[in-house]
């Protein structure tokens, strides 16, 4: 059973002057879960964010939180704490007084601000440092501070503005995993907004990847990493190969593409709906491809020859020009991981299993 | 072992070696110890145990020191305070006309402050326009003069400079923060309260001190209005015109105790407090919270009032300077103008533009070669020569104008009666601005860049030359504006250098005001503004749009 909406978003739309910056927006997020707006800079997802927490009024759609329509509450009322890309710490401010500034507000009783407070640092790991002005701490600390701040007001949803980007990459690594394991325990639904792909894949329940101002796809970060439904998303996240198509057999959701010059054909699973001679995109990741393995009768097959490698550490990345068909395709990424001292030089056979294999509109 | 060339017996050594800054450098410690230096020695010689017992036995002078206190406290706080609300509607709120007030709170930086002592004469004098029509109409007699009246001036003339120092503070504010407590859930006066007063209040209490400190050793204003009421500036310069220098500078260094203790706080306590440097970069499209529409109208109101006021102030100097005798003989006449401004027997105006126009230039000048050789060239006494070119920031310009008299009256250097001392100690209480704003400057010019220009072969002259001064010309040219206005202005700084022959803008001012022909007052006083106007447009058309002068 689905767990109840906390959060639903209907027709949304924001315009700054002339720029339609949010187009028709429809999400629907349910409780508990860590959800990440995913886009390049400029596609709309902060924008949305800000929209939720009443930073920006929006021009036309409506807002619910946990049933209740928020379009015309002011920020200070939509208990959508956030915590801001450059943490927005108040300097003038222990790190108690921070944390406890909304509590303050509220005007709760001094013994639990105490003890709320007192939680959410240990939530954060930093008991002890209560009594630290925003200045005395590191860079991690603060970005800490700025979250125990989101937490203590005990909201079912707590809202985050590339928090990390101001983290060198060593710590955002470990702060990605702490973020993770702070919002399962304590089923918080959390609302992450990021450019980064990686953190996008590692840390989410589900990943909406912005593309100016609509959403091009919503799904599970597997969803979006194996089965893009765009070429943008596919292109947006990790590194892809897209060869064109055509559809030459429909058989309910198995679909058979012609491919290259020889006109190959492989078979394909997919829930796009297509018509018999519709030119569309097939893609295939770099690391599903294999290099001179004995292929099966209805696996992927092209005859390409290297044209240069890298050595990357964990793998060999290969770029290939496909042997006879060099016109359509212009190169193939492949990456060939533990393979000792072994290098592909000259022609080489890539194939792939049809598993592996995506349809993408074009 | 080897070790690293250093010391001061190194840098002396290689100062040796560089012939045109070894001359920048004596040069400068020279003048800062004949003119710093020296003066503040002899002024502390000066008094002897008779004088201070007579300072503290005399009832007198101990009310004097009270009024003082008293007086530059309540102007400090009316005029912070209104400094405040009225950089907090600019920056807050969304009332109409921001631009207009912005340019009222800068109009008064264009007169001397003892205008608007002679302004307030004028309007609510004993012959006032608003005291007569007070008294022809409702019978009240209206009695400002003293604490009342001096207190109202004050406020009024130190509001811009209140208004200035807290627009910068809270210009340096991140709306972030503001925006981060509203999330958090707070509001109205609560977020006011918690967030923005307090991020503030470093920058308002040193805008507070700033006032007071000038209202403390301020002389126009407490001569002309003050009426019984005595303060210390005064009485100064009574022992002076009685030939008591002894005394004088008894008081000169009681005034110039707080200064130095609030140059000291603001180096030491307030620069530690400010909050505006940790908390960043505001975010792109997130604007500051702002007031709500009643306040709004509150704003509008309270900026209304105060800028009626500025612009009556100006309206009655200008009236007067343009009729026979405004109120009695209102005929339009330029005779006042022509008398006092441009008559060859009253060069006044003239000798405030030629003395003012020298001494910016000097000014700017020395604080360059000051900047240049303490950011870039390594020699001994380096702290010392920093320290003494700061210095005059902190002292009252009464007492830099009294510490050159008294020192420099009689011997070995006599420099009395000449037009030497005027320039000087304007350029004293200017440069240290100069200087601290050309140090900025020439630390934001990245070594790189000059590495770059040496790397392709330009000698360090040539560097100089061709790659740093043109990108501090920017700075250079508004330290020069602004050195002028001060310049221009002034009126505690010279009062007691002043010749006969060399008779400036703001002392004419003040003595026609006090002798009560108010018409010659107030023609000097627009022919001062007139003056400077002028001189304004002028760099305005050399320099075109690279140099922002009218930025309010």
């Amino acid at each position: 059973m689905a767990s109840p909406l906390l959060l639903d978003l209907k027709n949304v739309n924001k315009i700054f002057g002339q720029n339609h910056v949010l187009k028709d927006i429809n999400l629907q997020i349910e409780k508990g879960k860590f959800i990440t707006f995913l886009g390049p800079s400029g596609c709309g997802k902060t924008t949305l964010l800000r929209s939720i927490a009443g930073f920006y009024t929006i021009d036309s759609g409506d807002i619910f939180i946990a049933g209740n329509r928020v379009n015309e509450l002011p920020p200070y009322k939509r208990g959508t704490p956030m915590v801001f890309q450059e943490y927005a710490l108040f300097p003038h401010m222990t790190v108690f007084n921070n944390v406890a500034y909304g509590l303050d507000i509220q005007k709760r009783p001094e013994d639990e601000i105490q003890e709320r407070v007192s939680a959410a640092l240990a939530k954060v790991k930093l008991t002890g440092l209560e009594e630290r002005y925003p200045h005395e701490m590191s860079g991690g600390q603060q970005q800490r501070v700025a979250m125990a701040r989101a937490l203590v007001m005990n909201s079912p949803i707590i809202l985050l503005d590339e928090p990390l980007s101001n983290l060198d990459a060593k710590l955002r690594e470990e702060v990605r995993v702490e973020l993770r394991t702070i919002q399962q325990e304590l089923g918080l639904t959390v609302i992450y907004v990021t450019h980064d792909q990686l953190e996008a894949l590692s840390m989410s329940d589900e990943i909406v990847v912005f593309n100016k101002g609509v959403i091009d796809q919503h799904g599970t970060p597997h969803e979006i990493y194996y089965k893009p439904r765009t070429q943008y998303v596919a292109d947006f996240i990790g590194t892809t190969n897209f060869i064109p198509v055509e559809v030459v057999r429909i058989e309910g959701s198995r679909i058979t593409v012609k491919y290259g010059k020889a006109g190959r054909t492989v078979t394909v699973e997919s829930d796009l709906s297509l018509k018999i001679g519709e030119q569309i995109m097939l893609s295939v990741r770099p690391e599903s491809l294999r290099i001179n393995e004995q292929a099966n009768e209805h696996d992927f097959v092209i005859q390409a020859y290297v044209s240069h490698s890298t050595f990357l550490g964990e793998k060999e990345r290969y770029f290939a020009v496909d042997k006879d068909t060099a016109d359509w395709v212009p190169q193939w990424i492949i990456d060939a991981y533990d393979i000792g001292a072994t290098r592909y030089r000259g022609s080489i056979q890539i194939s792939a299993a049809p598993d592996k294999l995506h349809l993408i509109n074009k | 072992m080897m070790k690293e060339k250093k010391g001061a017996g190194e840098s002396f050594k290689r100062l040796l070696k560089d012939p045109s800054s070894l001359v920048l450098v004596l040069t400068s410690f020279i003048f800062l110890i004949l003119f710093v230096i020296y003066p503040l020695i002899v002024i502390v010689f000066t008094t002897d145990g008779s004088d201070w017992s007579t300072f503290f036995t005399k009832p007198r002078y101990g009310t004097a020191l009270l009024n003082t206190i008293v007086s530059s406290t309540l102007s400090a706080l009316t005029a912070t305070v209104f400094g405040f609300i009225y950089a907090y509607s600019i920056h807050y709120s969304n009332i109409k006309g921001k631009k207009f007030f912005r340019f009222i709170a800068f109009l008064p930086l264009l007169a001397p402050s003892v205008m608007s002592g002679l302004a307030f004469l004028l309007l609510f004098g004993r012959g006032g326009f608003i005291s007569q029509w007070l008294r022809s109409n409702f019978g009240v007699e209206l009695d400002l003069y003293g604490l009342p009246g001096l207190w109202i001036v004050q406020t009024i003339s130190y509001f811009p400079l209140a208004y200035m120092t807290i627009t910068s503070v809270l210009r340096s504010i991140s709306p972030n923060l503001e925006v981060a407590a509203q999330n958090l859930g707070a509001r109205g006066f609560k977020l006011f309260r918690t967030i923005t007063l307090k991020l503030a209040l470093p920058g308002v209490v040193n805008a507070f001190l700033l006032v007071a400190i000038n209202c403390f050793a301020d002389f126009g204003n407490p001569k002309l209005i003050g009426g019984n009421y005595s303060l210390l500036a005064v009485e100064i310069y009574g022992e002076i015109i009685n030939n008591e220098p002894g005394l004088a500078s008894v008081m000169g260094i009681i005034l110039v105790i707080p200064a130095l203790l609030v140059f000291w706080l603001q180096n030491k306590v307030l620069a530690k407090g400010s909050y505006s440097t940790v908390t960043g970069k505001p975010v792109a499209g997130l604007n500051r919270v702002t007031t709500s529409k009643r306040t709004d109208w509150l704003l509008f109101l309270f900026n209304s009032l105060i800028s009626l006021m500025i612009i009556a102030m100006f309206l009655i100097t200008i009236l007067y300077a343009f009729t026979r005798n405004f109120g009695r003989d209102n005929t339009f006449t330029l005779d006042h103008l022509q008398k006092v401004v441009f008559s060859s027997s009253s060069p006044a105006v003239m000798n405030s533009l030629v003395l003012s126009l020298i001494s910016a230039l000097l000014a700017v000048g020395l604080g360059l070669v000051l900047s240049y050789i303490i950011t870039r060239k390594p020699f001994p006494g380096k702290k010392a020569l920093d320290f003494s070119a700061v210095l005059p920031i902190a002292l009252p310009g009464t007492f830099v104008g009294l510490a050159l008299i008294v020192a420099f009256s009689k011997g070995p250097i006599i420099l009395q009666g000449s037009a030497i001392l005027i320039v000087i100690a304007m350029l004293l209480k200017q440069m240290p601005v100069s200087y601290r704003g050309l140090t900025a400057a020439f630390k934001q010019v990245d070594k790189s860049i000059e590495e770059a220009s040496t790397n392709l072969g330009a000698n360090s002259n040539k560097t100089l030359g061709t790659i740093v001064f043109p990108m501090l010309q920017k700075t250079i040219v508004a330290n020069f504006v602004y050195a002028f206005m001060k310049n221009m202005n002034t009126l505690s700084t010279i009062i007691f250098l002043i010749t006969p022959k060399w008779v400036v803008a703001a002392v004419s001012i003040f003595n026609y005001a006090e002798t009560g022909t108010y018409y010659w007052a107030a023609a000097v006083a627009v022919g001062l503004m007139g003056a400077t106007l002028g001189t304004l447009g002028i760099i305005k058309l050399i320099f075109r749009d690279k140099v922002k002068i009218f930025d309010f």
